[in-house]
């Protein structure tokens, strides 16, 4: 009896005083996928983003993981975020789409890689409003344009859509959030930049620094 | 007798455990504020919000730097790249009882 007392207070003794060493973790997954969605959003940010500015940071997140080790999936640009084509007339639907192949566990097995995905879509649809904004003592013609945007996360691990703020570089357009990823754009068009036939772009920035392209063709509204 | 102390040691190491958060909430917590948060700031803004009531440290670092002694034994870390000038830091999230 005496014995058994001992050491049960020997053991909440040494609970009291044991003391914790700091110790590394390993992390795979969730974080990893997270980590290369910041960087692509980052890369996009910063204007024009090539395959080799993207596998750079990368090589960083590498570089960066041999200081605090976070054990990675082997990690390869498929695609580095280029905006495809304007499609459609009106609305007009711009998307823009990174992809990374990841060596997962599963890979081990299947011999296909996995993919980070993310896509980044903007709708622009125009609506009939054109209106006049005085701004100072210049005299701007505003073309409304009902915009969606939304980011869209793939993973393994997760998926997740986000519907990021948005706001104008200058204090000339009008911004109004209809619902989540639904806004009403006020587009100067003695700012925005002619881009083809008939078609102007004028450009927002998302809460993550990336550019928004807003497009509209000049005149009234065409359907579909 | 025996019973009591055995008891009270058990309610002791449970009190600990339930004290730290696991290495995956804080994983999923560093994951959570990277795709939400858009520079180093935010991200231990977004820690503070997910870690919230639980025992934890956030440290943020030039590229270079390391933690030289952390107070809490589990640590991540991410890179991460601010889109205002793309300067990089690195945010360690150290977590444990």
């Amino acid at each position: 009896m005496i014995g058994v007392i001992a050491l049960a207070a020997t053991l909440i003794a040494l609970l009291s005083i044991y003391s914790l060493q700091p110790k590394i973790a390993y992390e795979r997954g969730h974080l990893q996928a997270a980590q290369l969605v910041h960087l692509a959003r980052a890369c996009m940010a910063a204007g024009s983003c090539s395959r080799d500015r993207l596998a750079e940071l990368v090589r960083d997140l590498y570089r960066f993981n041999q200081t605090y080790p976070m054990r990675m999936f082997v990690t390869y640009v498929e695609r580095a975020p280029n905006p495809g084509p304007a499609q459609g007339v009106n609305p007009i639907t711009v998307t823009n789409e990174t992809v990374f192949e990841v060596e997962t566990l599963r890979t081990l097995f299947t011999g296909n890689p996995e993919e980070v995905r993310i896509t980044v879509t903007t709708v622009s649809e125009r609506t009939d409003r054109v209106y006049s904004k005085r701004v100072g003592d210049r005299t701007y013609t505003m073309v409304e344009v009902k915009v969606t945007y939304a980011h869209s996360y793939s993973s393994p691990f997760f998926n997740v859509t986000l519907c990021p703020s948005l706001r104008a570089l200058d204090a000339v357009a009008d911004l109004k959030r209809l619902g989540k990823c639904d806004w009403l754009v006020g587009a100067p068009l003695e700012l925005s930049k002619p881009v083809g036939a008939n078609r102007y772009r004028y450009d927002l920035r998302d809460e993550f620094g990336i550019p928004v392209p807003v497009l509209f063709t000049a005149g009234m509204p065409p359907k579909g | 007798m025996v019973l009591t102390i055995a008891s009270a040691y058990m309610v002791a190491l449970t009190a600990r455990q339930s004290a730290s958060v696991s290495g995956i909430s804080a994983q999923r917590a560093l994951a959570w504020a990277l795709l939400n948060a858009q520079n180093p700031e935010n991200v231990t803004k977004l820690l503070s919000i997910a870690l919230n009531g639980t025992s934890y440290e956030v440290y943020v670092l030039n590229l270079n730097e390391t933690v030289a002694e952390p107070k809490l034994p589990f640590c991540y870390s991410a890179l991460v790249v601010n889109p205002a000038g793309g300067e990089k830091k690195i945010v360690v999230v150290c977590v444990g009882p």
